[in-house]
């Protein structure tokens, strides 16, 4: 009976199976900018000597193909002190040129909840660079690309699928395409973004969640001064309208934190966000550059590294 | 280990094909495959909690010993207060001290330094098990059934993995005979329980987790939108909880199936209810039956507040008994106040009024099926779940007050989840369309030819891929 059962199991899903498969097989060969970064860092582990951690500031600010120096730009969507540490920590050994690292501070990173210990992007980085990046136990599930978000792949296989494929890496794994940025969808209009909600994080106070998102920048900083890699803290442009909207108590606090972190340790501080020569085709929306502006930010911080 | 994780899909065919193939030939063969599962289960969340219901175990387990061999019953009591005595301590350590030094501080203002809350973290389940093993005590005390001669058996009562972190919450007259019997395989009970799984999985994983996604947009900021959006965001939270608590309890019942176990039925249609009184009989009844048994008949039975009188006594026992269940979710105000209110609406409606010269309660009357009486039903639960949902009282009343003062009802309106609302559509007409039985799949085949059956379970499987999250987490987990 139960052998009845067990055989009668396996044929019903020899189909989800097949089906999975495929699907699976399909993710991964979308042309995806990790999957870009994947080939640049496989190709050049040798010769890479700046990292870039960070969120999605970072990841739109530097092209990489700017810098005179080889450089893989980890930074991702929504990446705290956290997963940016545990990339450093995994993936910096690999790198034998490795130099410097770059790491973002910014308005928010000190108030913002540090959630991405159990993140569906273990399963990325897993797949496209070996490294495991959650906190958690290393589920079967993160094993694989399209189940750990199938919303955003699906998403992906759709648009690649119907040839609408927002995906224009350069050899750096840098996306060219602004096609999905608010400013694009815009128009670039002026008034229309003015007129527009300023997405902004946080929203309000978040002392609580100072002190582990300190804990994690200084493990990223102790981790750099023992393997002697010279760390840069940069912070990167934003809009006037942006400006604006920042809480003074939270700015206030960041900017204690890091006369802090410069007296502790030896790090350089770069603040491009006093720069005001960024016009609105440089920008994707309030706080992210353009193309076109990653061009101009990155020669300009490839002049200061130099 | 939770049961939408991939690690359960791994766990629980092994642990089938274990607990079939070698331990079919003796029932502790089988026990003890089911316990060494069970306390993986759990464990794989924290090892140090397997310590706490292994401890748990052996109390209830000498407890119920020692209270049954008790030659009188001032003994018979210390042991039974004994048990009591740990089990609610260990839940007030974990689950209320934190809550009630809080509040025992603001109310004495007493200094902050004075006592340290406890930086420790609820055990999974923990309000499930300690329950299921009260009851135990409590029905060895009564002499309802004999106590448990067999600790492996008992092991077992008590951390049976299907059931053991989010119910249901089973008696022990019900759940530790079945481990006493030897459990033949039966293809038929097997198929249904899977498919239970199945139907479990799509309410949870589809349904549940995606009107999450609207219910957290609008409960964290009812302010952006009008107060037709906020009321659509209640009534979702509404079905969220029940898809997927329901859904935690079809997967649960389910995977018992597949071992041979029966395990009681923990929801019927509750939002189909007539009165309040009506849906705590059809919503988490296994919890609503415990309390029911050990909290308020006791209570209106018993010696305490003699001066009372009976009806008086039946008041405060229902106040009291759904006061508990409201803090039973958690140590909050909140929670309170959502047990306090449906307290009061079941005294209410627990009223003799006369109906064409009839006596009769009004939930009686309610649920002869008064047109309004569904209306009602609905919209006090609307109301009460705002309080349950929120994080705060405060929360909870803005977004009352967001409701009644929004002067443009269709301001910014939006389903936020679009078309997925359809799989909440799909869930309600399927459970009304097979509300005779305990999940719709039951029966399928005097419904279906075998070529639409499959399809209709690829299609969920399809579903609960495609829409799956990458959460993993039951409401009900953290109570």
């Amino acid at each position: 009976m139960i052998k009845k059962f067990l055989i009668h199991t396996c044929i019903f899903l020899i189909p989800v199976i097949i089906g999975y498969a495929i699907l699976e097989n399909y993710t991964r060969n979308l042309p995806l900018s990790p999957k870009a970064k994947s080939a640049f860092y496989k190709k050049h582990q040798n010769n890479i000597e700046i990292l870039i951690l960070g969120a999605s500031q970072n990841r739109d600010a530097i092209n990489p193909e700017f810098l005179s120096q080889k450089a893989l730009n980890l930074a991702y969507p929504d990446q705290d002190y956290y997963v940016s540490s545990k990339l450093l920590e995994q993936i910096g050994p690999t790198l034998t040129s490795l130099k410097t690292v770059i790491v973002p501070i910014s308005y928010g990173h000190f108030e913002t909840a540090p959630n991405q210990k159990e993140t569906w992007k273990n399963s990325m980085y897993r797949h496209y660079f070996g490294a495991t990046i959650s906190e958690k136990f290393t589920y079967f599930k993160d094993n694989f690309l399209y189940i750990s978000f199938p919303n955003y792949y699906s998403t992906k296989i759709n648009s690649h699928r119907n040839g609408k494929n927002t995906v224009d890496c350069n050899e750096y794994g840098y996306n060219r395409d602004v096609s999905t940025s608010a400013f694009y969808k815009l128009k670039y209009d002026s008034l229309s973004i003015a007129k527009s909600p300023v997405p902004i994080t946080p929203l309000q106070e978040n002392p609580a969640f100072i002190p582990e998102n300190i804990e994690r920048l200084e493990a990223i900083l102790n981790y750099c001064s023992q393997q002697n890699y010279k760390v840069i803290l940069l912070e990167t442009p934003t809009t006037v309208l942006f400006k604006q909207q920042r809480i003074p108590e939270v700015l206030h606090r960041k900017d204690s934190i890091l006369s802090l972190i410069k007296s502790k340790y030896t790090i350089q501080h770069i603040d491009l966000d006093t720069n005001n020569d960024y016009s609105i085709k440089d920008r994707r929306d309030n706080n992210h550059l353009s193309t076109q502006g990653a061009k101009k930010f990155t020669k300009r911080l490839n002049k200061i590294i130099e | 280990m939770l049961f939408n994780s991939f690690d359960f899909g791994l766990f629980l065919p092994i642990v089938f094909i274990l607990y079939w193939v070698v331990g079919r030939k003796r029932i502790q063969g089988q026990n003890l495959v089911l316990l060494i599962a069970s306390y993986f289960f759990y464990g794989v969340w924290d090892w140090r909690f397997l310590l706490l219901i292994f401890a748990s175990s052996l109390v209830d387990f000498y407890a119920g010993k020692y209270i049954s061999k008790a030659q009188t019953k001032q003994r018979k009591r210390l042991w039974l207060y004994s048990s009591l005595s740990w089990n609610l301590g260990v839940l007030f350590v974990f689950k209320y001290y934190n809550f009630f030094l809080d509040n025992l501080k603001t109310l004495f203002e007493i200094p902050e330094n004075t006592f340290t809350t406890l930086d420790i973290i609820i055990p999974v389940g923990l309000s499930f098990y300690t329950f299921q093993t009260i009851g135990y005590t409590m029905d060895v005390y009564r002499k309802k059934i004999p106590p448990s001669q067999d600790l492996l058996k008992f092991l077992c009562f008590v951390s049976f993995f299907p059931q053991l972190v989010a119910g249901p919450i089973e008696r022990a007259s019900k759940l530790l005979p079945q481990f006493s019997k030897q459990r033949t395989f039966g293809y038929d009970k097997a198929k249904d329980g899977l498919r239970q799984v199945l139907w479990g999985l799509f309410k949870k994983i589809v349904v549940a987790d995606n009107i999450g996604v609207a219910v957290f947009a609008i409960y964290n900021h009812p302010e952006s939108y009008g107060s037709l959006t906020i009321i659509y965001g209640a009534f979702l939270f509404l079905f969220q909880l029940y898809a997927d608590f329901s859904g935690y309890s079809d997967i649960a019942i389910g995977t018992a199936k597949l071992f041979g176990f029966d395990l009681s039925t923990n929801f019927k249609l509750p939002y189909l209810a007539n009165s309040v009184t009506g849906f705590w009989r059809r919503w988490h009844i296994t919890l609503s039956k415990w309390f029911q048994d050990y909290v308020y008949v006791p209570f209106v039975k018993g010696n305490t507040l003699g001066f009372l009188s009976k009806q008086s006594k039946k008041i405060v026992g229902l106040l009291l008994t759904m006061g508990l269940i409201g803090l039973w979710h958690g140590a909050d105000w909140t929670y309170l106040a959502f047990g306090l209110l449906h307290g009061v609406l079941i005294i209410i409606e627990g009223t003799t009024i006369t109906r064409k010269g009839k006596k009769m309660k009004l939930h009686q009357w309610l649920e002869t099926g008064v047109f309004w009486s569904k209306f009602y039903t609905v919209t006090f639960l609307v109301v009460s779940l705002i309080f349950f949902r929120a994080s705060t009282l405060e929360k909870a009343i803005v977004m009352l007050k967001e409701i009644i003062t929004q002067n443009v009802a269709f301001y910014n309106f939006n389903l936020i989840i679009g078309k997925k609302i359809i799989f909440l559509i799909i869930m309600i007409v399927a459970e009304v369309w097979r509300k005779r039985y305990t999940h719709p799949f039951t029966n399928l085949e005097g419904v279906f030819p075998k070529i639409v059956r499959w399809g209709i379970y690829y299609f969920l499987i399809f579903a609960i891929i495609r829409y799956g999250r990458p959460q993993e987490e039951f409401i009900y987990f953290q109570f």
